[in-house]
């Protein structure tokens, strides 16, 4: 799960991956404005056939977070 | 225009919109333009950079664009190459004299239809520093765009200069208007989001207008048209397009704690300047918590999006009521929400959303319930890589809205800086004046105290 994300986060911010980490924030520290979450928001619903309601996903704050989300969701 | 050996294409919906405008303010068709400037402390080599702007050419599609009219429409194609010979090196002995020499040129309309699509200069500053000076027609660039040609110009021009590394290709304007072209094309696309945007203003009714003037203008429609309950106004006057531009800036070090309030909590400028402007609004219009700004978005989809010229920006609607007894921290909250939701159905064309207003609410054409504009512009200190920058927009004399307002961070100051841009024949540089001050004194309570309620900050402002 972990690599898809980095995929999907890598085709919206100029990020390598290896700095995608789980502890990694969203906004501080990989740069991702907030139009980048939704465009993220839309590629994960796409890709793990989830809906995440904008309420949820304004305070997911760490790529961990994400995923945490994402398994208990999907 | 027959036999054109390039492939022609209609105008995207950002695009229709620049043009829509253009009824706004039909006499001066500068108000369709977008003259910045970057200023740099590090001398530059104009002969290297003019070598820069000509490669930049080839790399930027946008620069490449020309525009024809046929059968009343305006359409557009992209030109294999061309190069600029001469770009004019102006030399300033003052601020004054530069701001308006400058200014001169931004107030000059582009003769978008005769091949003209944009002006360049170069200038040295009176304090020795080194610029460059770009007015673009709107229908080739919006401000994104901009900041993308200044970072991939200056980073051209230090691989020409010092051998640094050529930077990665711009992406194809070009691929994203057949993109844009071929979405509107298809009518599910547009069903299914006038179906979003007819919930979403069906979700708190007819909104109201509220005024960077105060009530005045509702209140005299209201009397005008003897219907006390009347949400919207008509400002709708071509003529009167007189605007200025007024700036301002707060200190550095109340500047600061707002940047660390954004870090720290994950709130953009956007929301962040838009809620406390959104307070001093209410507070002047008799408390009515309705609020409605359209507000620009970049738009752009993803990382080759991002790196592409072209107008790409369209308006959305943040219409958000806010009641009085949430806190500081929850308006946040809300204003986000609004904001994920603007950014989920920022394809729905403004005409279309604009139509769709004026049907559910009974506009007629001139009718409104907001006529202001916000942008944020994130600009950083590593926008345009290793190079110290000052980034400077110009008076166009005329606008098309009552009050754009545009924020971002001064990165040559430090300091949060907004910027309005304003018609003075509704909103006075008072108005504007009160708008800042309310707008700071918002800032300041809600960042230092974020439980306070929104009713506890408006008594205070």
């Amino acid at each position: 799960m972990l690599e898809k994300l980095k995929e999907i986060i890598c085709n919206c911010v100029p990020v390598e991956p290896e700095d995608i980490t789980p502890d990694a924030r969203l906004l501080g520290d990989l740069g991702l404005s907030s139009l980048d979450l939704v465009m993220v928001s839309v590629e994960i619903e796409k890709e793990f056939d989830v809906t995440i309601p904008d309420k949820d996903f304004t305070s997911i704050k760490t790529v961990g977070g994400l995923i945490e989300y994402l398994e208990k969701n999907s | 225009m027959k036999n054109l050996p390039y492939a022609t294409y209609d105008l995207i919906p950002p695009q229709d919109m620049i043009q829509f405008m253009l009824k706004y303010s039909f006499l001066h068709k500068q108000v369709t333009q977008i003259p910045e400037s970057i200023i740099v402390t590090k001398e530059i080599d104009f002969d290297t950079m003019k070598k820069a702007f000509n490669i930049e050419i080839e790399r930027n599609d946008c620069l490449r664009l020309r525009f024809f009219k046929e059968k009343g429409k305006i359409k557009q194609y992209f030109i294999d190459r061309f190069t600029v010979d001469e770009i004019p090196v102006l030399s300033f002995k003052s601020e004054q004299e530069r701001i308006d020499t400058l200014t001169a040129d931004a107030q000059k309309p582009i003769r978008m239809l005769k091949g003209e699509t944009f002006r360049i200069k170069f200038f040295r500053t009176e304090d020795n520093r080194s610029g460059v000076y770009i007015n673009v027609h709107h229908l080739v660039m919006d401000n994104a765009a901009v900041f993308t040609f200044f970072a991939d110009l200056f980073a051209v021009y230090d691989h020409l200069k010092d051998g640094a590394k050529m930077p990665k290709p711009l992406g194809s304007y070009e691929e994203i208007i057949k993109k844009e072209l071929a979405y509107v094309a298809n009518p599910e696309n547009i069903k299914k989001e006038e179906q979003a945007y007819r919930e979403f203003f069906e979700k708190d009714g007819e909104p109201t207008y509220l005024g960077v003037e105060g009530p005045k203008f509702l209140d005299a429609e209201r009397k005008k048209k003897k219907n006390p309950d009347l949400k919207a106004v008509s400002l709708f006057d071509p003529i009167h397009d007189k605007a200025e531009l007024t700036k301002r800036t707060i200190p550095y070090e109340d500047s600061q704690k707002i940047f660390s309030f954004m870090d720290e909590n994950g709130i953009s400028g956007e929301c962040l300047v838009q809620l406390a402007m959104r307070l001093h609004l209410i507070k002047i219009n008799n408390r009515v918590n309705d609020t409605y700004f359209i507000v620009l978005c970049p738009r752009r989809h993803n990382l080759t999006e991002k790196r592409a010229g072209g107008t790409v920006a369209a308006p959305l609607p943040w219409r958000i009521v806010l009641p009085e007894n949430l806190t500081f921290m929850e308006a946040l909250g809300k204003m986000k929400e609004l904001q994920f939701w603007a950014f989920r159905h920022m394809d729905y064309p403004y005409l279309e959303y604009r139509t769709l207003q004026q049907k559910m609410f009974n506009y007629s054409a001139a009718e409104a319930a907001s006529t202001m504009m916000f942008s944020w512009f994130p600009l950083e200190a590593n926008t345009m890589n290793n190079w110290e920058y000052e980034f400077e927009g110009y008076s166009l004399d005329r606008y098309f809205i009552v009050l754009y307002t545009f924020a971002m961070k001064d990165t040559h100051s430090g300091c949060l800086k907004i910027s309005c841009i304003h018609r003075t024949k509704f909103v006075s540089v008072e108005d504007i004046e009160n708008l800042n001050n309310g707008t700071a004194k918002a800032l300041k309570l809600g960042i230092e105290n974020p439980n306070m309620t929104l009713g506890e900050i408006i008594d205070q402002l």
